[in-house]
């Protein structure tokens, strides 16, 4: 049972999203838990009929999952609180994917986003039977593309113009892991899941159905782990699977698509050995959904990249950002398992320095921001320090390989393609971009790490747990000192660092009267954030003779903030409507049918005056939703500790 | 952890600090601090709510793309509002609807023609679904023509279904309100650049009529179809109309504005 927050949250968002219906029953379901149809409509007081096709509208976006256990069992519905949560990740997810894949791709994702589950046959119908449609979609779109992007980002399209276009997109997405494969199981709660593995593995090899003892658990616990693997492995997409060759169908049963497919190579007869056989089709047969899990891991190497550009300059946060990228393709979840051995040395997802500097874009001037390093016009090194010695590692270094500065400057004003010039160009920059690792392992948040400590290999690797507790840390950090101020966060980083503390100790480090620490130190107990522990001295316990110790739980700190982040972000879509009905009229004026598309001539000066302001409201109210997401990707998603939505 | 004491100290009188009837306090005895009550600031205190930063041109593009997922969305056939009163039941009783009359909107006008029609049940059947994902009670519900009984038998050919997936143009038609309004700033800031006056003043007319054009374009197709259909009188009469509306709000529009 999710805390009562998120469940006013997720109401509001399906509200917004599927409607008034969709909304009154998930609120019943959530309230009155799992339970069955006929059930549902009773508790809703609405009739069956209604209660069905609300049924069924939420089960396409995923928002309840339902489980039969038998044939002609009842079916019974649960909410699922994470995939209505994902609602509000929308406008976070869109944004990410047209800036990585570019508009083609997000025009995809906000179809499938719509749609909340679809068959890839039925999605390529729809595609290629709106070519009028498409064109249109194109003209209003140019100014929106991003000119932030990496330089390995595709072209940005504005619209799937083909169908191989459209394969080659799903598949980049579903290689990604942006999208997922969905099956049966993905409708499917949780605990009903882990009961039918459970079962299965029992009926397999526990014949006498008797699990007793610490061996037999034992045994029983690794084969429901090992069944769980591979029904992973099943639900996930492979290119060897899921990829039908040449647009074959695959199941004889299915009677839309072969109609379909006739109709499109109907008209050459080898037509599409020609054209698409370099890209491989998709079996039209796959259904997809889109993964947040997945986005979340993107939205955080964003939120990473954004740092690491905003403390150490654009061409380190560049190089930073090419690391994460290659390590994300590694990565497949978010959180780590918590280590069976926790002294075994941790495998950090790492990348290669070619890999990297593959992904990075041409463009970026990797010499501009280290004094010495690249230097097209930086002078010899006069520095001491850090910079100067390393500075003089990599002369050395070039000077091994026989490279003299003033060539390979020469080389970098005319780009040749010469085999040896280009070698030794490549060969400087990867010493370059290893320069600028170096900065970032050098940095107290420890962005990066060498694969292997102390070696020289070229592996680099990211240790996300450590990173992402400092970035909780910040999170916190920012939000104590925006709501109680300075002294407060001065106080909470204190006890963080130094354990528990007598009231007069935190007075005397923080440098503080201790009347005012008492103040700031209620305030914030009294928010929750910091308690005291109480230590009597005598068996009176009375206060006078009781030492108090203060601490600050960072769990407890990051739940609570969580919560409140969900209750602002219920708050802030609530206000959207009682905004907009400041301006309902001329809302309702301009959505009237004869006036849509002909504003310009139907609505007065100061109408439209009025509406853009409007537009602007909702528009700020919105970014600060998108912000709350980011807030919550990073307590939430990125945390290994908190477990509240794994129910 | 209450520190200090509040009112009781006076009784014991002046030796008495920090005791209370010969007692030791059970707390530590703070004689410094003092109870200040707060000044009464009303029921309402003043508080200055913290302002949020301007979105960024990044976090413009994300809520762009989310409106304009919303606006299909909310113009799908899956998107439904309920009037309050039809909350609890799907029919509404005579007595429950005369009592929430409203004299001046609900009274039919001519112009409630042009309202968006909304859905209060989600509209099922106009697209295909993957229906093993459904439980099997829902298959009836998500397929009309779905008989439990004749589900094993030669499936009959239907009429082929399609997903929705529509041009964004013509749902978030409100969009352009924030193109023209950044048009606007940069015709502004030309104009200040420049100095003619003559100049500034038709350039803005310039833009409405390529907007005009832009949008002729775009429903070419509808208007040829109109066309065609000489004996729809719905259309005949919207096109007259529509002549009469264009004349007023254009002439006025163009006065107050420019």
């Amino acid at each position: 049972m999710a805390a009562q927050n998120l469940a006013e949250l997720c109401a509001v968002l399906i509200e917004n999203h599927v409607g008034d219906l969709a909304a009154q029953i998930f609120t019943t379901l959530s309230e009155h838990g799992r339970c069955t149809a006929t059930t549902l409509a009773g508790h809703a007081n609405i009739p069956l009929r209604r209660a069905r096709t609300g049924l069924a509208t939420l089960i396409e976006e995923q928002l309840v999952l339902h489980h039969t256990a038998e044939e002609d069992a009842p079916t019974f519905y649960t909410v699922s609180w994470r995939n209505a949560y994902n609602l509000a990740r929308h406008a976070n997810v869109i944004a990410l994917v047209t800036e990585r894949y570019g508009e083609a791709a997000g025009q995809v994702i906000k179809n499938i986003l719509q749609l909340g589950h679809a068959r890839v046959g039925d999605l390529a119908d729809a595609y290629d039977l709106a070519p009028a449609s498409q064109r249109d979609s194109g003209i209003d779109m140019d100014q929106a593309t991003g000119g932030m992007m990496n330089g390995t980002a595709k072209p940005s399209n504005q619209h799937v113009t083909s169908t191989a276009e459209f394969h080659g997109i799903l598949r980049n997405l579903l290689r990604d892991g942006i999208l997922a494969k969905v099956g049966a199981r993905s409708f499917m709660p949780v605990s009903d899941l882990q009961e039918q593995l459970q079962e299965a593995v029992i009926v397999d090899q526990f014949p006498d159905r008797k699990v007793t003892g610490p061996k037999k658990a034992r045994e029983f616990g690794a084969a429901v782990n090992e069944l769980k693997r591979r029904w992973q492995i099943d639900d996930t997409f492979s290119e060897a699977v899921d990829v039908g060759s040449r647009g074959a169908i695959k199941r004889p049963g299915d009677h839309f698509a072969p109609n379909k497919r006739a109709k499109l190579n109907g008209g050459f007869a080898n037509g599409h050995a020609i054209d698409e056989s370099s890209a491989p089709k998709l079996s039209l047969d796959l259904i997809v959904r889109v993964d947040f899990t997945r986005c979340a891991l993107g939205l955080r190497s964003r939120r990473l990249h954004q740092l690491a550009r905003r403390v150490l300059g654009n061409a380190t946060g560049a190089v930073y950002g090419a690391l994460l990228k290659c390590v994300e393709r590694k990565v497949r979840i978010i959180r780590s398992e918590p280590a069976e051995d926790p002294d075994a040395d941790k495998i950090l997802p790492s990348a290669n320095l070619n890999e990297i500097a593959e992904s990075l874009d041409r463009e970026v001037d990797l010499g501009s921001s280290i004094k010495g390093v690249g230097g097209n016009k930086h002078l010899k090194p006069n520095g001491t320090g850090m910079k100067g010695k390393k500075n003089q590692v990599v002369d050395d270094e070039f000077a091994e390989i026989g490279i003299k500065e003033e060539l390979s400057e020469s080389e970098d004003d005319e780009p040749t393609t010469n085999g040896l010039s280009s070698y030794r160009s490549h060969a400087k920059r990867v010493k370059m971009i290893e320069a600028h690792l170096m900065l970032l392992e050098e940095h107290p948040k420890g962005f990066c790490k060498r694969a292997r400590a102390g070696s020289t290999s070229t592996d680099w690797g990211i240790d996300f747990d450590d990173l992402m507790d400092g970035l909780i840390e910040a999170e916190l950090d920012d939000t104590i000192t925006a709501k109680f101020g300075k002294k407060s966060l001065r106080v909470v980083r204190m006890l963080r660092e130094r354990g528990r503390l007598e009231e007069k100790q935190v007075a005397s480090f923080a440098m503080m009267r201790v009347k005012d620490v008492r103040s700031v130190l209620t305030e914030l107990q009294s928010e929750g954030l910091a308690d005291a522990q109480e230590l009597p001295k005598d068996n009176q316990r009375q206060p006078s003779r009781t030492t108090y110790l203060w601490y600050f739980d960072t769990q407890r700190a990051q739940s609570l903030i969580l919560q409140q982040t969900y209750k602002a972000m219920a708050r802030t879509l609530q206000r959207i409507p009682v905004e907009r009905d400041r301006f309902r009229t001329i809302i309702e004026k301009a959505e009237r049918t004869d006036v849509k598309d002909h504003e310009q001539e139907k609505l007065g000066q100061g109408e439209r005056a009025y509406l853009r302001e409007w537009r602007e409201v909702e528009e700020r109210l919105l970014t600060q939703v998108a912000r709350m997401d980011e807030v919550v990707v990073i307590l939430r998603d990125c945390s290994a500790k908190d477990v509240s939505l794994d129910t | 952890m209450p520190r200090g004491g509040g009112g009781g100290f006076g009784r014991g009188g002046a030796a008495a600090k920090g005791t209370m009837r010969g007692m030791q306090l059970p707390w530590e005895y703070d004689p410094d601090l003092e109870y200040k009550p707060t000044p009464n600031e009303g029921l309402f205190p003043k508080s200055v709510p913290p302002i949020v930063k301007p979105p960024t041109a990044s976090e413009k593009r994300a809520v762009e793309h989310y409106r304009n997922l919303r606006a299909r969305i909310h113009e799908g056939p899956m998107y439904t509002t309920l009037d309050d009163l039809k909350r609890d039941d799907e029919g509404v009783d005579d007595a429950k609807a005369k009592a929430a009359y409203n004299p001046f909107e609900d009274a039919p006008t001519y112009s409630q023609r042009y309202k968006r029609p909304r859905n209060t049940l989600p509209k099922l059947s106009d697209r295909p679904y993957v229906k093993e994902m459904f439980p099997e009670e829902l298959w009836s519900t998500i397929d009309e023509e779905y008989d439990e009984d004749l589900s094993s038998a030669v499936p009959t050919i239907k009429k082929k279904k399609f997903l929705d997936i529509s041009e964004p143009k013509k749902y978030d038609a409100l969009r352009r309100f924030d193109e023209e309004e950044a048009k606007k700033a940069a015709l502004e800031a030309g104009k200040a650049g420049k100095e003619a006056g003559g100049e500034g003043a038709e350039a803005p007319e310039e833009s409405e009529e390529e907007e005009e054009e832009a949008v002729d374009d775009d429903f070419e197709e509808d208007e040829d179809g109109a066309g065609a259909d000489d004996y729809n009188a719905e259309q005949y009469f919207e096109d007259g109309d529509e002549g009469y509306d264009d004349a007023g709000a254009g002439d006025a529009g163009e006065d107050d504005g420019y």
